[in-house]
């Protein structure tokens, strides 16, 4: 375990990566603006909402589930912590608030899948429209707005040259690293995906387990409600529709298996920048948004067959 | 026991982390001061009329002759200008003909534009992300239709520091720019209402389709209707419902008020779309001499306009205001000419944007903004 050798590193770098470097030194020779460090921080700023979605979206794909109501959750919390500040609780405490409700409808969602022994994919599509629906009768549709200086302070705040913004994602991501990595809930959600019987036969309860999953789950995407929050100063009810299937895509680039209850947060972080520097890049190059997305789909798709491809050779 | 050392290492490194971050934090907040007082100065703006009220400026004097697909400018760009310009998003006709006005006064006045979208349609987040990057691309100027106020703001602010003019169309951002035109939702309402009621001869009750709930355009037009009906004591608003600009919706509205009321002399519809969902209610109920009224002059509303169904549009005309967006901020960058207030609507009703059976015919033939995208 101590002593690993360079070419056994080298292949637990997920080949995302490798496509990572690639599409950097397409795009920095296309302009001569891409490659600079103001730029770079561009692309780490506006990686950090979906990365942390990303990371809640990891910890469920590892029970080989998928949670489509993390982008809801992530509009609530902009939304909720804006009704709550409205009716005059702090700002501050109502982000709590709104993160404890996240892992409230996390909880409720793993009850769902665990005793109801229901596909996740449809029982939190069932949750995903209704906090979408709470979220949007709490604004009557539009968008709400409370005055504080709280946002900038999160968005606008450097160390290092790099907003605190994204050293909470740093945060978040050696949080997640370490409950995967180093304790029994963590190889308890590896378990849940990879070897069910086995979780069951050490005594452990499934159900308990997916609930505090989802949870998990919920209270990060809360996180990344709060970041959204400060970033567009605002409660939007439809801000991160499909950040969820972003996150599925980013884990899956990552190298996290929706089969065998592998993979891990550090993928997912090369599989959200390469989705954020595409369109980053298509963005600084000046590609019409038409055409953005079928691009990044393709992209998307052959990072996924070259995975696949070299997995499937290294297998043999 | 290695596990726990590792988490203790890990947790080590996180609090010098934080620690460092204490250190660094003061810096900043000499900046973050700075900020503070500039809101504050704001603030007291925004006690006195939140943002800057229109300035009209007569047709002559606008940098721009003429309106729709006729729009010429004398200005040209004296050096080689960027110009950046974001819509809420790439499906509306009213926003794609908006980044063709842009792009077509790039042609006349001779700069480069660079167009862009959300691909999630008004998502005001991925606007915020544009900004960033067009602030990259070393624009001279941002030209946005803000699909949230106060979401935009982050771009907004971003973008200034880095030196950036920062216009709006339609929608403006909650801070005053350096310009926001389209038109005043207001005063489009309460033009139209005004035409209507002297059509009805002061006398009438009226319909109003509201637009979705807590959107400012649509607030702000409804004020103007509202004011402009009340100039008439006869005239009487007997419902006023939101059909949320969408066709389906402002006929299943109408046809519900129908029931209740029989006599109604004319319908107002926010936009165009329920305006004619509307008109297809009254068709149904077979009550053909009702007055039909909306905004934007679009396609189906021209043509209903033309086979005399509905009474009258107001052309707000999307084309013409990326254009004239780009056209002050050229003058601005060649020569420091300041536009006249920081909010010129455009087109105001010195442009004759109202559309009737008698100007449809030239409308459709030379002015319609949405030509240029067909």
């Amino acid at each position: 375990m101590q002593k690993t050798s360079i070419k056994q590193r080298m292949k637990s770098i997920p080949p995302v990566a490798y496509m990572l470097v690639v599409i950097i030194v397409v795009f920095s020779f296309m302009d001569p603006h891409y490659l600079s460090f103001s730029n770079f921080r561009n692309v780490l700023i506006q990686s950090t909402p979906l990365m942390i979605v990303a990371f809640a979206q990891t910890c469920i794909v590892l029970t080989q589930g998928t949670d489509l109501s993390l982008g809801a959750q992530v509009s609530f919390v902009t939304v909720f912590t804006v009704f709550l500040a409205q009716h005059g609780i702090i700002l501050e405490v109502a982000m709590v608030i709104s993160v404890l409700c996240t892992m409230l409808i996390g909880a409720i969602n793993g009850l769902i899948v665990a005793k109801g022994n229901i596909p996740p994919f449809i029982a939190t599509y069932g949750m995903q429209n209704i906090v979408n629906s709470i979220s949007l009768l709490l604004t009557a549709g539009s968008s709400i707005y409370f005055d504080s200086f709280t946002y900038r302070i999160v968005t606008e705040t450097t160390i290092l040259a790099i907003p605190l913004m994204v050293w909470i994602a740093v945060l978040v991501f050696i949080m997640v690293w370490i409950v995967l990595r180093k304790t029994k809930f963590g190889t308890n959600i590896h378990g849940l995906g990879g070897n069910k019987e086995a979780l069951v036969l050490a005594g452990i309860n499934p159900v308990k387990c997916q609930i505090k999953t989802f949870a998990f789950a919920g209270m990060i995407a809360g996180i990344a409600g709060i970041i959204t929050l400060c970033r567009v100063e605002s409660g939007q009810p439809t801000v991160a529709n499909g950040w969820e299937f972003q996150a599925v895509a980013a884990t899956l680039l990552g190298g996290t298996s929706l089969r065998e209850g592998k993979g891990g947060v550090t993928g997912t972080i090369f599989g959200v920048l390469l989705i954020q520097i595409i369109k980053n890049g298509l963005n600084v190059v000046g590609v019409q948004s038409i055409y953005q997305n079928a691009i990044i789909g393709s992209i998307v798709l052959a990072a996924i067959i070259i995975d696949a491809v070299v997995r499937i050779r290294s297998e043999k | 026991m290695l596990k726990k050392k590792l988490v203790s290492i890990l947790l080590a490194t996180t609090l010098a982390c934080t620690l460092f971050a204490g250190c660094s934090t003061p810096t900043k907040e000499s900046g973050g001061e700075g900020t503070t007082a500039e809101k504050t100065e704001t603030k007291e703006n925004t006690s006195s009329g939140e943002r800057e009220a229109a300035t009209v400026v007569d047709a002559d004097k606008l940098p721009v002759k003429g309106i729709g697909a006729q729009i010429t400018s004398d200005v040209k760009a004296k050096e080689e200008y960027k110009i950046g310009y974001i819509a809420k998003n790439t499906t509306n006709p009213y926003m794609v003909a908006q980044s063709e006005g842009v792009k077509k006064a790039g042609e006349d006045m001779g700069f480069e534009a660079v167009t862009q979208a959300p691909s999630t349609a008004d998502s005001v987040e991925e606007q915020v992300k544009i900004m960033e990057d067009m602030i990259q691309q070393d624009m001279d100027v941002i030209i946005v239709h803000c699909a949230d106020s106060n979401g935009i703001m982050p771009g907004v602010r971003k973008a200034q520091e880095a030196g950036i003019l920062v216009l709006t169309i339609g929608t403006p951002a909650s801070e005053d720019t350096f310009l926001r035109t389209g038109v005043d939702y207001k005063e489009t309402g309460y033009t139209i209402a005004k035409k209507m009621a002297e059509e009805l001869g002061g006398k009438g009750n009226i319909i109003i389709l509201e637009g979705p709930p807590g959107a400012a355009n649509a607030i702000e037009r409804l004020e103007g209707i509202k004011e402009a009906l009340a100039e008439y004591p006869d005239i009487e608003i007997v419902a006023s419902q939101t059909a949320n600009f969408k066709r389906t919706e402002g006929m299943s509205v109408t046809e519900n008020l129908l029931q209740k009321y029989t006599d109604v002399q004319g319908i107002i519809g926010c936009n165009d779309e329920s305006a004619l969902g509307g008109l297809q209610a009254l068709k149904a109920a077979g009550m053909t001499d009702v007055l039909v009224a909306g905004f934007d002059g679009s396609v189906d509303a021209t043509n209903a306009v033309e086979s005399g169904e509905m009474f009258a549009t107001y052309n707000t005309d999307p084309y013409g205001s990326g254009y004239i967006a780009c056209a002050y901020a050229v003058k601005y960058l060649n020569d420091g000419t300041e536009p006249e207030g920081k909010f010129i609507p455009f087109p105001t009703a010195s442009n004759d944007p109202v559309i009737t059976k008698d100007t449809v015919a030239d409308y459709k033939e030379n002015v319609a903004w949405w030509k240029v995208v067909q």
